[in-house]
C-alpha cells in the first residue's frame, strides 16, 4: 500500500463547487481558483500508481490556514463528497483519507459519521492547528474515528509556520519554504507529546495515529526524552500509566518515502520496537522525481510496517491482479 | 537529622547477619526520617507510627543520597485522565536529584518508572530501640 498519494485538482478547488450548497458555491466562486489542491490527476494515479497495490489519497488543502471554521467545514465536506463520487469509483484500490476541518470538531464528527463506513475510506486526515491534539476539543473527533476504526492521519499542509491558525514552528518565523520544511518534524514531536501526556491513548484505547510527511528520525530522541522525564514528573500526568514510548510502539505509525529515512531510527535503542512502525508513503504528486515509483521502496525490509495493522482491516485488499 | 553512629553489641546473629542497634525510636518523630551510619553504609530510616523502615541512602539511578533533606511523601497514584489521586502518604521517598520515587516499605521503584530497587534492611523495634539486620561485615 502506498499510504500517501496526493490527488491534484485543476483550476484550484473549482471542481468542488458542485458539491457545495448554493450559498457556499456563491461565496467561494471567486476564491476557488486560488485555493490550491496540488497533486497528481486521477488518470495519472490510475495508470502509474496502482501496479504495486492500493493507494491512499491525502488531499493537500490548506484549510488549517483559515480562521473561518464554517468555510473550512464546507470545503472539507465538498472535498470528501467530490473524491468519493468522482475518484473512488475509478478503481477500488484507490482509498481516501477523509479531510476533517480541525476548527470545527463537530463538523469533523459529521464527516466521519457520513462517510466512515465507505469501504474505500481508509483514514481521517486532520490538519494541525495551533492547539495541540491533547486538548479536549478534539475528543469527540477521536471517539468518532475510533468507532469507525479509522486511523487519524497527521500530514503537514504547508500552512504550518506560515499562516496564523496553523501551528507555528519553534524559534520564530522562517523566510522560506525550505526552512519550514526542514523543521516540520517539530510538529510531529509536539503533537505526539501532547497526545501521550494528555492521556488521549488512555481515553481512546483503540485510537491509531499515522504521521505522514514527517519522516521517522524525529521519533527516537522524542521518546528517549519523554521516558526520561516521565520517571521524574510522572506525578504531573499520573494517567500516563506506562513509559510514554510504550504508547507510541502500540498506536503510532509513520510513513517514509525512502528506506534511508529509517536509517537514523535504526541506530537507536528503540530500533527493534520501531521495526514495523513504518509504512510506505510516496508523497506522489505527479512529479516524475518521486521516489519508489514502482513500489520498490514499499518492499524494502526497513519499511516493514503493515498497513493492515495501521488501517482498517481490508484496506490492503485486493492485491494487484 | 543525622543520627549517632553506634557501637552497640549485637542481639543475635542469624546466618551471617547480625541485629545491630542503630538508634532509639525516640530519636526521630512520626512520619520523619533519620540517617544513620553503619560501618561504611549510610542508611535512611523512615518512621511510620511505631514501625520503622530502613533503606540504603543511595538512589539506584545515579547514587544520589535519597534522604538528603527528605521527608516521606505520598504521591499521585495512577489515575484516569484529568484525575489526580493522592495516596501512599508517608511511604514514598523521592530522590532529590531526579525525582525518582520509591516505596519505603519495599524499596521498589513506584509504578514502573524503572526496574531497580533500593536495598532495604529488616528492622525491629525492641523496647524503644531500633535494630537493623545487616551483614556482619557491614556491622
Amino acid at each position: 500500500v502506498d499510504c500517501d498519494v496526493h490527488p491534484g485538482l485543476r483550476d484550484g478547488i473549482r471542481p468542488l463547487l458542485p458539491y457545495m450548497t448554493d450559498p457556499w458555491r456563491e461565496r467561494l466562486a471567486t476564491l476557488a481558483p486560488q485555493v490550491e489542491c496540488l497533486g497528481a490527476p486521477l488518470d495519472d494515479i490510475v495508470e502509474n500508481r496502482l501496479a504495486s497495490g492500493p493507494v491512499v489519497l491525502v488531499p493537500q488543502l490548506r484549510i488549517n490556514s483559515w480562521s473561518d471554521a464554517l468555510q473550512a467545514s464546507a470545503v472539507a465536506a465538498a472535498a470528501n463528497d467530490y473524491f468519493i463520487a468522482e475518484w473512488l469509483p475509478a478503481d477500488e484500490r484507490i482509498k481516501l483519507a477523509l479531510l476533517l476541518p480541525p476548527q470545527a470538531p463537530h463538523h469533523a464528527v459529521e464527516e466521519i459519521e457520513k462517510h466512515g463506513s465507505h469501504p474505500q475510506v481508509a483514514a481521517v486526515l486532520l490538519p494541525l492547528l495551533s492547539s495541540l491534539l491533547g486538548e479536549h476539543a478534539y475528543y469527540p473527533l477521536f471517539a468518532a474515528a475510533e468507532k469507525a476504526e479509522l486511523p487519524v492521519m497527521i500530514h503537514p499542509t504547508g500552512a504550518e509556520g506560515l499562516y496564523a491558525g496553523a501551528p507555528a514552528l519553534a524559534g520564530g518565523y522562517n523566510f522560506t519554504a525550505n526552512e519550514r520544511r526542514v523543521l516540520m518534524p517539530q510538529l510531529a514531536q509536539a503533537t505526539l507529546n501532547s497526545l501521550i501526556l494528555q492521556g488521549v491513548f488512555e481515553r481512546f484505547s483503540r485510537l491509531r495515529i499515522v504521521f505522514s510527511g514527517f519522516g521517522v528520525g524525529w521519533l527516537p530522541p522524542l521518546l528517549w526524552r519523554m521516558d526520561m522525564d516521565w520517571r521524574r514528573l510522572r506525578i504531573e500526568t499520573p494517567w500516563v500509566k506506562k513509559p510514554p514510548s510504550e504508547y507510541a510502539f502500540d498506536r503510532v505509525w509513520m510513513t517514509v518515502d525512502r528506506p534511508e529515512a529509517d536509517g537514523l531510527a535504526a541506530r537507536t535503542k528503540f530500533a527493534p520496537r520501531l521495526h514495523g512502525r513504518t509504512l510506505y508513503g510516496s508523497h506522489y504528486d505527479g512529479r516524475p522525481a518521486a521516489v519508489g515509483a514502482n513500489g520498490s521502496v514499499a518492499e524494502h525490509p526497513t519499511v516493514a510496517g503493515s498497513a493492515a495493522d495501521a488501517f482498517r482491516p481490508g484496506l490492503a485488499l485486493p492485491e494487484p491482479g | 537529622v543525622q543520627g549517632p553512629a553506634t557501637q552497640e553489641p549485637t542481639v543475635d546473629t542469624p546466618r551471617g547477619r547480625t541485629w545491630q542497634r542503630v538508634c532509639g525510636l525516640g530519636d526521630f518523630g512520626d512520619s520523619s526520617t533519620l540517617v544513620v551510619q553503619v560501618g561504611h553504609r549510610s542508611i535512611g530510616l523512615v518512621r511510620l507510627g511505631d514501625s520503622v523502615h530502613a533503606m540504603l541512602n543511595q538512589c539506584p539511578h545515579q547514587g544520589a543520597p535519597l534522604f538528603k533533606g527528605a521527608l516521606p511523601n505520598g504521591t499521585m497514584l495512577p489515575s484516569e485522565p484529568d484525575e489526580l489521586l493522592y495516596g501512599l502518604d508517608g511511604s514514598v521517598i523521592r530522590c532529590p536529584l531526579h525525582g525518582w520515587e520509591f516505596d519505603v516499605t519495599s524499596g521498589a521503584a513506584l509504578f514502573g518508572i524503572c526496574n531497580k530497587r533500593v536495598v532495604t534492611y529488616p528492622v525491629e523495634v525492641r523496647e524503644g530501640e531500633v535494630y537493623l539486620l545487616i551483614a556482619q561485615r557491614e556491622a
